[in-house]
């Protein structure tokens, strides 16, 4: 049946005509360069047509395992004659004959019907194949989903000492498999979600049934539900949409490319979301102490692991306070400097030809303009702004007499301390936090930093992060908790789960000594 | 206006009362004079500028000498003041050996804080006392009823002033001690306070001497002693004296010299280390001290009056002995632990002699134990204890010292 350019109607079906169905296909998708169209006839001679997307489809699958199939194999117990015989309409029963008889002949694992063109224009521009049978009711949609995707490589943000190497990739399907490999507990549920008005991106939502409370995944789900854009862009504006303080500079929402860190989370009874096309997999809820807690505190020795958190405590106040400190303590509170040091700070000082506020704003924003530009250069050339900026800027300033040595000191100090802290995200508002403290010190003194602390403390403890509390195990005290926070006591200890996520199953292990009577 | 303009003008406001009030004591480091000692002096009679409470500074020698009545209140206070760019250590250019790391210079005033004052009329920089280190007041002040409260009133009272500050009095003028540094120390304030500290090294240096504890001996009027320094020379000073203070007059009677010093240290139990010479069998030892305990008893006799007794117990070791027998031996060791315990007692009972038959104060803490552990008889006896009746210089005091040398050193016997 020829359609003659007139522009055919969605139906909610697929026609019974093979070249009915391309001919509607390719108008909706505006015959794209892309589109693979392969017609043949089947060994009893139906007409059939596979269509896929170049690029997206595995092209070796399709014809070794659908083409190849069809055209060769015959001896159907159904032919067209008996259809004919029965009036010349297409009755049901041969139609169903036909699709049992085509499924069967197409030895293949991933593989379903469906006579839905919504269901069936997005399984192909997800990249699988449809296959049209002349006179079938029913489309059948063949997973052969085979494009390039980037091999499983180390995470660029979050490398570790000790730790698996494996990072997520931009694909969703492998990124699920890295998760599943890490924990085989049949309760692991994987939900997937459509979302993106034009992107149509899928969110799977991860979580193990029997460890989460119930009512976080509701809350998850209905508030994913709610996004409704072009695209989602990433993870990142999935994390923006359904977080809950959005005029917070303080992300709510962990991302990783970790997938250890995401099966750790679940097994602690937090909730994942893996977004395709992007290797940043969120996890939720969160609280302020994630921020520095590193996968290999787990991997370590509990002492070492103990020692390096209260390192990163402490890295999050030299880089959150230090410049501020400076300013203050050179501006208004000489007599807090030891003696010695204050001399010392005095006379490098001397020649300076601006006030310490004005040093500082200038060598911090330096710095951040390096970070800046270091993150845009490509790798090798990066290194060159590494040693332009570290040396060559920071000498030069010195011996130019713009800035005291002392100055490159705290910036370099600021600057180490703040990539100490394992979340890039978390350490992009301490960046930001960093420079209103530096204002306030500025402007007040110490009286200023303590002003913009208690202001800093009664904003952080506002927040929520999905209903849990972001100061969770401190601002409402949960002492069970403190087992694994800025310590984390031996694996022997913690025994349940964090008490502020109110599992399901509180613990998860069992002490030997316990169990005395079993052998 | 609308409510939606105020309510956009309140953030402004907001801003401007911040950016208006804030800053307002903002003082660059670089912009401080870091004064780091002071010295009180009298006024030279003869030469230099001399001034009532007039603050204008004319620099004229011509009106000086009507002014007789304030220039008896005269102070002559020096200032001490960090140059930090003299302190720097890596200098690239090779004219820092001659660098000095501060300056002095000398105001004439009957106040402490006007001449203050004067002292940032003519300093670029504001003078700043939070790391003053060292007030040195010369005898002549110290000496004269109320001069020393009154010296001291403004390190005291002014805001910026720290109570950790030492005190410290001298024979000499106190301009020149403040000019006094060993080559490898740059600020002669900072060498007198580190020197201060050294009690662990010598029994004759008294514990340091802060303007708190000062302030607070003042208010009890209770007699004390303050460290005294001597200049040696231009390399060198030493604390090993003590000046000593009356409680009831707050003024200095006098000097203790370096033995002394160490007599009242072992009296009230300051003693940290330090050597100790003596003699045994017409030989020559230094006994090092490494550890003591006091304890003072007193009884009362049939007079109803105390009689005290130091017990003190002071263990050490035998740092050099010349023509020694076997230092190893029993009667060696209790030879040479009588050498000793004969020399703590010397050096105590001349301290004691002074104390109660010249200067009259008591010093070593007998006035402290009575009101402590005798409160009844303390109190009807307060007045008399140093003044109208005496009580302090005629109460016996004996000394019962025990020494133990507890090494002998590394070797028993220098030749044979």
């Amino acid at each position: 049946m020829e359609h003659n350019g007139q522009p055919l109607e969605q139906p909610s079906k697929p026609f019974a005509s093979v070249n009915d169905n391309l001919a509607f296909i390719k108008q909706s998708l505006g015959s794209p360069n892309d589109l693979l169209i392969r017609t043949f006839r089947m060994a009893e001679g139906e007409k059939a047509a596979v269509v896929c997307i170049e690029g997206l489809a595995d092209k070796q699958v399709i014809q070794n395992q659908v083409i190849s199939q069809l055209i060769q194999v015959s001896g159907s117990h159904f032919t067209r004659t008996e259809r004919t015989e029965n009036t010349g309409q297409m009755d049901d029963e041969y139609s169903r004959g036909l699709e049992a008889q085509t499924t069967e002949q197409l030895s293949l694992q991933d593989m379903r019907r469906s006579s839905d063109w919504d269901d069936i224009m997005l399984t192909i521009l997800s990249g699988d194949a449809a296959l049209f049978v002349e006179d079938m009711e029913e489309t059948v949609l063949i997973g052969s989903k085979g494009w390039k995707s980037r091999a499983i490589e180390e995470p660029q943000t979050e490398s570790l000492i000790r730790g698996p190497r494996d990072g997520f990739t931009e694909d969703l399907r492998t990124n699920t498999a890295l998760i599943r490999r890490r924990i085989r507990d049949p309760h692991l549920r994987f939900e997937s979600y459509c979302i993106g008005r034009r992107s149509r991106k899928d969110v799977t939502v991860a979580y193990i049934d029997g460890i989460v409370n119930p009512m976080l995944v509701n809350e998850v789900k209905r508030r994913i539900s709610t996004i409704d854009i072009d695209d989602p862009e990433g993870s990142g504006f999935i994390e923006q949409w359904i977080q809950d303080h959005y005029w917070s500079p303080f992300p709510q929402i962990l991302n990783t490319e970790r997938p250890d860190k995401v099966a750790g989370a679940l097994l602690q009874g937090r909730v994942g979301i893996l977004v395709d096309g992007t290797p940043f997999q969120l996890i939720l809820p969160i609280t302020i102490a994630s921020f520095i807690q590193s996968p290999e505190d787990y991997y370590q020795n509990w002492i070492l692991s103990s020692v390096l958190r209260l390192l990163r405590v402490m890295a999050v106040f030299v880089a959150l306070f230090l410049p501020g400190m400076y300013i203050a303590v050179l501006e208004y509170h000489h007599g807090m400097l030891p003696s010695k040091l204050a001399f010392s700070v005095a006379g490098t000082r001397e020649g300076v030809p601006f006030p310490a506020v004005v040093e500082t704003f200038l060598m911090e924003a330096t710095l951040e303009l390096l970070r800046e530009a270091g993150v845009r250069l490509p790798k090798s050339i990066g290194q060159t702004i590494g040693v332009v900026g570290g040396l060559v800027i920071g000498e030069a300033a010195v011996t130019a007499g713009i800035v005291s040595p002392v100055m490159v000191v705290v910036v370099a100090v600021t600057a180490i301390a703040s990539f100490a802290i394992p979340s890039y995200g978390f350490a992009i508002t301490i960046r930001l936090m960093r420079f209103l403290i530096m204002i306030a010190a500025s402007v007040f003194g110490l009286y200023g930093v303590v002003l913009a602390m208690i202001v800093t403390c009664i904003h952080l403890v506002n927040l929520r992060s999905f209903g849990i509390p972001y100061t969770a195990p401190l601002a409402p005290l949960r002492l069970s908790d403190w087992r694994d926070l800025i310590y984390r006591l031996p694996v022997i200890r913690l025994s349940h789960r964090p008490e502020i996520l109110e599992t399901m199953d509180t613990k998860r292990l069992t002490k030997k000594s316990k169990r005395k009577g079993t052998p | 206006m609308t409510r939606a303009v105020h309510r956009r003008m309140l953030p402004l406001l907001l801003m401007t009362s911040v950016l208006l009030t804030g800053c307002w004591d903002r003082v660059e480091i670089d912009q401080r004079g870091f004064v780091v000692g002071v010295g009180i002096d009298e006024p030279d009679k003869k030469e230099g500028e001399k001034q009532g409470s007039n603050i204008q500074d004319h620099d004229t020698q011509s009106q000086d000498k009507q002014s007789g009545v304030s220039s008896k209140q005269t102070f002559k206070v020096l200032y001490q003041i960090v140059m930090p760019a003299g302190l720097s250590t890596n200098k690239s250019d090779g004219s820092s050996e001659g660098d000095k790391a501060y300056f002095n210079m000398s105001v004439e005033e009957n106040a402490m804080a006007t001449s203050m004052a004067k002292l940032s009329q003519r300093l670029s920089r504001a003078p700043f006392f939070e790391h003053l280190k060292v007030i040195i007041i010369s005898e002549s002040i110290a000496r004269k009823p109320q001069k020393f409260a009154e010296a001291i009133d403004f390190f005291l009272r002014e805001s910026q002033m720290r109570r950790s500050t030492r005190v410290m009095v001298t024979r000499d003028k106190a301009g020149n001690i403040l000019n006094t540094h060993p080559p490898d120390q740059k600020l002669p304030a900072q060498y007198l306070e580190e020197l201060s500290d050294n009690t662990k090294e010598s029994s004759r240096i008294l514990p340091e001497s802060r303007i708190g504890d000062v302030h607070e001996f003042l208010l009890k009027h209770k007699s004390f002693a303050i460290q005294g320094v001597m200049n040696g020379n231009r390399n060198y000073s030493t604390v090993t004296e003590a000046a000593v203070f009356n409680g009831t007059s707050n003024q200095m009677v006098g000097f203790l010299n370096s033995k002394e010093t160490a007599g009242l240290n072992f009296m009230e139990g300051h003693v940290k280390g330090g050597q100790i010479k003596f003699t045994f069998e017409d030989r020559l030892g230094v006994f090092s001290i490494e550890r003591v305990s006091r304890k003072l008893d007193c009884t009362f006799g049939r007079d109803n009056l105390p009689s005290f007794i130091f017990h003190i117990e002071v263990e050490g070791s035998v740092d050099e002995v010349f023509h020694a027998p076997d230092t190893l031996k029993e009667p060696a060791i209790s030879a040479m632990e009588t050498g000793v315990q004969k020399e703590i007692v010397k050096l105590m009972e001349s301290t004691a002699n002074k104390l109660q038959h010249e200067y009259n104060c008591d010093v070593m803490g007998l006035r402290e134990y009575l009101f402590h552990n005798h409160y009844r008889w303390f109190k009807q006896h307060e007045n008399q204890w140093e003044e109208e009746g005496k009580l302090f210089s005629t109460r016996p005091v004996q000394m019962d010292v025990k020494v133990s040398v507890r090494r002998s050193g590394n070797i028993n016997l220098t030749e044979d």
